[in-house]
């Protein structure tokens, strides 16, 4: 049997915690995870924390503004390179994403998001990315999982079903076939299909929360994260 | 049925291969260029303890300074490095399972070894110091086979497992909680012990793999290739 079982796939995973704390990108990033760097409103390395049962907890800083969030993004490459951003997960490679997440308590108006982007606006938004595919929850306007797809600036959003509940774990995937056709999962069952992606455009994976007002910390838990592609001749 | 790239979304398991990532150090030195996951404890233990072994993976080898020098290697402590070995609760109500392959050396007068779950590491040895323990321990001149000592809430059992401790000898040593909190114990596969009732909920065992020098004449050794562990997530 081969060592290599799939020479035409590049495929990466993640355990949240195993090479250290998410940090900010200023901080001990010699002790911090390579892979992955905390972004958005108000983030500090103080954000992201161990939790000896549930993996690696965000938690927005609470008190300063509304809006604040805790997002991981791959690596920026001005210190750390990072397969995650340095491979272009593009739409026509059948990129595949998935994300093992837990929710904590539902805050008033908190968001969290998790999929593949161009960016992560700040605040969250549908609009801004012209092409993107992630799973979405605003508490008090949705009560289950949405999947928000944009496509060439055209933003559609699918009710998946599926409720979000505090304290409960969700594993996504989202994978994109030859059609690029993006085919969405939570913990295993197909919940939506989306329109083709747009060709030529390379996404980025993410996991974020945000919170909804100024006084309330909105908490997520990561577990594992997973992205592959295929590669081109 | 889509083929997804996490097969096992309720559990978190870690593989570490000693050597991949640097020599095993003591806590407060070159901790960049060490490994990350572990680190080498024990009485009169250095970094010169810990060697890499071009025919298995890493040697520990206790220094000569006195009796009962130790070198073992436990999850890195917080300080600095922080491993998900230590930072997630590794209890037996979490279904834990803890694998390592080691390989003997000379078995020297009067050595320890010592490979399993424990809360501390005492120095000397002593299996009855730690309240909760699942530990494989073999004591040259004393035991023939390794002893399987169990302990629960205070409460210590210590089993021969019929297997023999040979020098220059591989192992590969398994402990797994079952759905009941019991232990159960292998060696290269062969169920060696089946506890009898529940462990302890909450202890917070740390894998633990050393060696004890019976005299201060000589250096107590033993190789080690890898260490693995599992549990399942707090799924709520």
């Amino acid at each position: 049997m081969s060592l290599i079982t799939d020479p035409h796939k590049v495929e990466l995973h993640w355990q949240a915690g195993r090479r250290g704390l998410v940090g900010a990108d200023s901080g001990a990033v010699l002790l911090e995870d390579k892979d992955f760097e905390l972004s958005g409103t108000s983030v500090t390395d103080a954000d992201c924390a161990y939790d000896a049962d549930q993996g690696l907890a965000l938690e927005t800083a609470g008190g300063a503004t509304d809006s604040e969030q805790v997002i991981l993004l791959p690596q920026t490459a001005g210190d750390n390179a990072s397969l995650w951003r340095e491979i272009a997960w593009t739409i026509d490679n059948l990129p595949c994403y998935e994300a093992v997440i837990r929710t904590d308590a539902l805050i008033a108006l908190q968001e969290i998001e998790c999929g593949l982007v161009l960016t992560m606006p700040s605040p969250f938004d549908a609009a801004t990315d012209a092409d993107q595919c992630k799973f979405t929850y605003l508490q008090g306007t949705d009560t289950n999982w949405q999947v928000s797809v944009s496509v060439g600036g055209s933003d559609t959003s699918h009710d998946t079903g599926v409720p979000v509940v505090a304290s409960t774990a969700y594993h996504f995937a989202i994978h994109v076939g030859r059609d690029r056709i993006a085919r969405c999962y939570i913990n295993g069952r197909l919940v939506a299909v989306t329109a083709a992606l747009s060709t030529g455009v390379d996404l980025l994976p993410t996991v974020g929360v945000q919170a909804g007002t100024a006084t309330a910390a909105a908490k997520i838990y990561v577990r594992e994260l997973a992205i592959s592609r295929e590669l081109t001749a | 049925m889509a083929d997804f790239l996490i097969k096992d979304p309720d559990h978190v398991t870690l593989h570490w291969r000693a050597g991949e990532r640097g020599l095993v150090g003591v806590d407060a030195t070159a901790v960049m260029l060490e490994d990350g996951d572990f680190e080498i404890v024990g009485e009169a233990v250095s970094d010169s303890d810990c060697v890499n072994n071009d025919d298995f993976g890493i040697t520990l080898a206790t220094s000569t300074a006195g009796d009962d020098d130790q070198c073992l290697i436990v999850p890195a402590a917080g300080a600095d490095n922080r491993s998900l070995f230590r930072e997630l609760n590794w209890g037996p109500e979490n279904e834990t399972e803890w694998e390592a392959v080691i390989k003997t050396e000379a078995l020297a007068n009067a050595d320890w070894l010592l490979a399993g779950l424990m809360l501390t590491f005492p120095a000397t040895y002593d299996a009855a110091v730690d309240a909760d323990q699942f530990m494989f321990s073999y004591l040259q001149g004393t035991d023939t086979n390794w002893q399987f000592d169990a302990n629960i809430a205070n409460v210590d059992v210590s089993a021969d497992t019929g297997v023999a401790v040979v020098a220059s000898n591989t192992y590969h040593l398994r402990i797994a909680f079952d759905k009941h909190g019991r232990v159960h114990a292998y060696i290269n596969g062969l169920e060696v012990y089946v506890g009898n009732k529940r462990a302890t909920t909450g202890a917070a065992l740390l894998s633990t793999v050393g060696v004890e020098a019976g005299s201060a004449n000589e250096s107590g050794k033993m190789d080690v290739s890898r260490i693995s562990m599992r549990r399942k997530w707090d799924i709520n």
